[in-house]
């Protein structure tokens, strides 16, 4: 007895290609049809991408910055709590004279999760190698586990939809 | 001093970028900072304040630590290449470990290190406190070596560094030092110090009867070689700053005169021609000319002499007083030197012209072999007084002066090349006439005082001089 037909290849084309015949043109083809399907069919739901942290938020803070929202008291103690993971290199050239501003974001649990460079240091960190080091042990401290998790209680963060961001001011 | 080896950025990895855009908050920093060019150094501009009624947090008084890291072996292709991976990484953690600068996370405490080119399981390094993290891979065939190595900061988890160098077999430890430098400049923004040489004095033999040679190392000890037989006394040698060259005092036939000594043809050459003794030399910063002191009667001076047919010029006129042990500052516009013109030896710094003379040291005791760091920032001399010698700095205007070290004797500071660490010799005292208990060794300490390592040598050692970084 005959063995029975195998069973329709699942992998094989369903549908046959219409540039099937060698062509020259095929690439700019496909592109064409690439371009066909990226055509816009609805209108524009982007919106122009705000400076860093957007307007000013219902809480008061500019670019989502809640650290006028905090006490004195409150602000010193975030900063203690960084400073048990904030190094420096005491041999560095000028070290006692360098400092840097950061903005932190902080996740819904209030744990920093980035650390970039204020906008008035972008420029002079990019240029100086030692004023980079510094600001990446900055980084570090407040990326650090034992300083940055839990940086804010939960009820002291803002929920409005932006990201909650804090300054800090490193300095030897 | 030729390098021959070849060397290859490599990009951040395209995986850590795509790790990134999925993570969101994380991309910014990594798209901004992940370029890991360098640019010169500089004094940093001021910094700028919190704009007046804005709030932030303060964060100071830092620590002095060392940065954890975690060098676990470079990858190996099979064969040699696999041990050549791991002695490479403990050169690595040997030169970062004893800068004092890193602390590098003993291997047992390694969970899965992972293979090379893989972008790493950051929670795996987070876990165990690396900061930094250094990967890599070796391919060796037919005598060549190829070394890939990735430097990460673990916490925003981004490649920060990646170079590949291709090199001869034979040159796996400069490799090793070149990656450390490397290391070094991207995660503290100042040069290293360890693709460098020390040239020392070899000491051997009873007391009295002391043979010392020329002798030279890598900084870190390894492959020493004696570079005169013995037959003669070397003392005081001193690196060209950019010529495979040693000045040194030699006592040739009796007669202690200036040499040049050329590491690559081992051919000795007197460095002038004068009535009286010549001693103490050093190169002048762009190596065109030598200062170094020549006595004439009871006293001494300083003198410039050219090389390639320069001339000679006096530049002190001391009046019977010992002038001596003179240095350039970096910029070759000041001299320090050592002068008893005041009735005991003190430090004097004066224009490159000899004008302008004004001491410097104030402090007890008499100051000895200053040295110009290369940075330009302090001055390290030798103390003696109150029955101790000590290895000190001080800012070029004689402010800030910071002991470092002290002993029975200590001297002949040098500085590595980007300022940071001191190398200087120490001694023992004889425990009885025919010398026992005596011995001499090189001894490098941090320019903070922290961090003094003894530097080991085949033999007794003193006199030491740092390179600059080889080319």
């Amino acid at each position: 007895m005959p063995p029975p037909p195998s069973p329709p290849s699942t992998t094989s084309q369903p549908n046959p290609s219409t540039n099937a015949a060698a062509d020259s043109r095929e690439l700019d083809n496909t592109l064409e049809k690439l371009r066909a399907l990226q055509k816009q069919t609805q209108s524009a739901t982007a919106r122009p991408n705000p400076v860093r942290g957007g307007a000013p938020t219902p809480a008061g803070s500019a670019r989502g910055d809640i650290t006028a929202t905090l006490s004195a008291d409150q602000r010193a103690a975030i900063g203690d709590k960084v400073r048990e993971c904030w190094t420096k290199d005491a041999g560095a050239l000028n070290e006692d004279q360098m400092q840097v501003m950061l903005t932190v974001t902080l996740d819904a649990s209030g744990t920093a999760r980035l650390v970039e460079p204020a906008t008035s240091d972008v420029g002079r960190i990019s240029g100086d190698p030692r004023l980079r080091a510094f600001f990446e042990r900055a980084r570090r401290a407040v990326l650090d586990p034992r300083c940055g998790n839990d940086l804010l209680p939960k009820d002291k963060l803002v929920n409005n939809g932006a990201p909650n961001r804090l300054t800090f001011r490193f300095s030897p | 001093m030729t390098k021959m080896i070849k060397t290859t950025p490599i990009p951040a990895s395209a995986e850590t970028g795509a790790a990134f855009s999925r993570r969101g908050l994380m991309a910014g920093s990594a798209a901004m900072l992940a370029a890991p060019a360098i640019a010169r150094a500089q004094t940093p501009a001021p910094a700028p304040s919190a704009a007046p009624g804005s709030a932030v947090i303060d964060v100071n008084r830092a620590r002095t630590d060392p940065i954890p890291m975690a060098i676990p072996a470079l990858t190996g292709s099979g064969g040699d290449s696999d041990r050549l991976g791991s002695d490479i990484a403990s050169v690595i953690t040997n030169d970062l470990g004893h800068s004092g600068l890193f602390r590098p996370i003993d291997p047992a405490a390694f969970i899965n290190a992972g293979a090379a080119g893989d972008v790493p399981n950051f929670a795996n390094w987070k876990a165990i406190g690396a900061q930094a993290l250094v990967t890599g891979k070796v391919e060796s065939a037919g005598g060549k070596a190829r070394v890939e190595f990735r430097l990460w900061d673990v916490l925003p988890q981004q490649q920060i560094q990646g170079t590949a160098y291709t090199t001869d077999l034979s040159n796996w430890r400069r490799i090793a030092h070149i990656i450390s430098d490397v290391i070094y400049e991207r995660l503290l923004g100042e040069k290293g110090y360890f693709d460098t040489r020390i040239v020392y004095i070899a000491g051997t033999g009873p007391r009295d009867r002391r043979i010392k040679r020329l002798a030279i190392m890598d900084q870190d000890g390894e492959n020493n070689r004696f570079l005169t037989d013995g037959s003669f006394m070397a003392l005081t040698p001193r690196f060209h700053p950019t010529r495979d060259q040693i000045a040194f005092m030699s006592y040739l036939n009796n007669k202690p005169r200036v040499f040049l000594f050329d590491l690559g043809t081992g051919r000795q050459q007197v460095l002038g021609d004068f009535a009286g003794i010549t001693l103490s030399p050093r190169f002048a910063p762009d190596g065109n000319s030598v200062i170094m002191a020549q006595t004439h009667g009871s006293g001494s001076d300083i003198f410039s002499v050219g090389l390639n047919g320069g001339g000679t010029r006096r530049l002190t006129d001391g009046g019977g007083s010992i002038n001596v042990s003179p240095c350039y500052s970096p910029d070759a516009t000041q001299i320090v030197f050592n002068s008893d013109r005041g009735g005991d030896q003190q430090l004097y710094v004066m224009g490159a012209d000899g004008s302008g003379v004004k001491r410097i040291s104030y402090g007890q005791g008499q100051y000895a072999d200053p040295v110009w760091s290369p940075r330009g920032d302090l001055i390290a001399y030798t103390r003696f007084g109150g029955g101790t010698f000590s290895i000190g700095v001080m800012k070029p205007d004689g402010s800030g002066e910071r002991i470092l070290s002290e002993s029975f004797f200590c001297e002949g500071p040098t500085f590595a090349p980007n300022g940071r660490v001191i190398m200087f010799y120490r001694e023992t005292p004889a425990t009885d006439s025919r010398g026992h208990g005596f011995s001499a060794k090189l001894v490098s300490i941090d320019i903070t005082g922290f961090n003094e390592r003894p530097v080991i040598t085949p033999t007794d050692a003193s006199d030491p001089a740092w390179s600059p970084l080889l080319q």
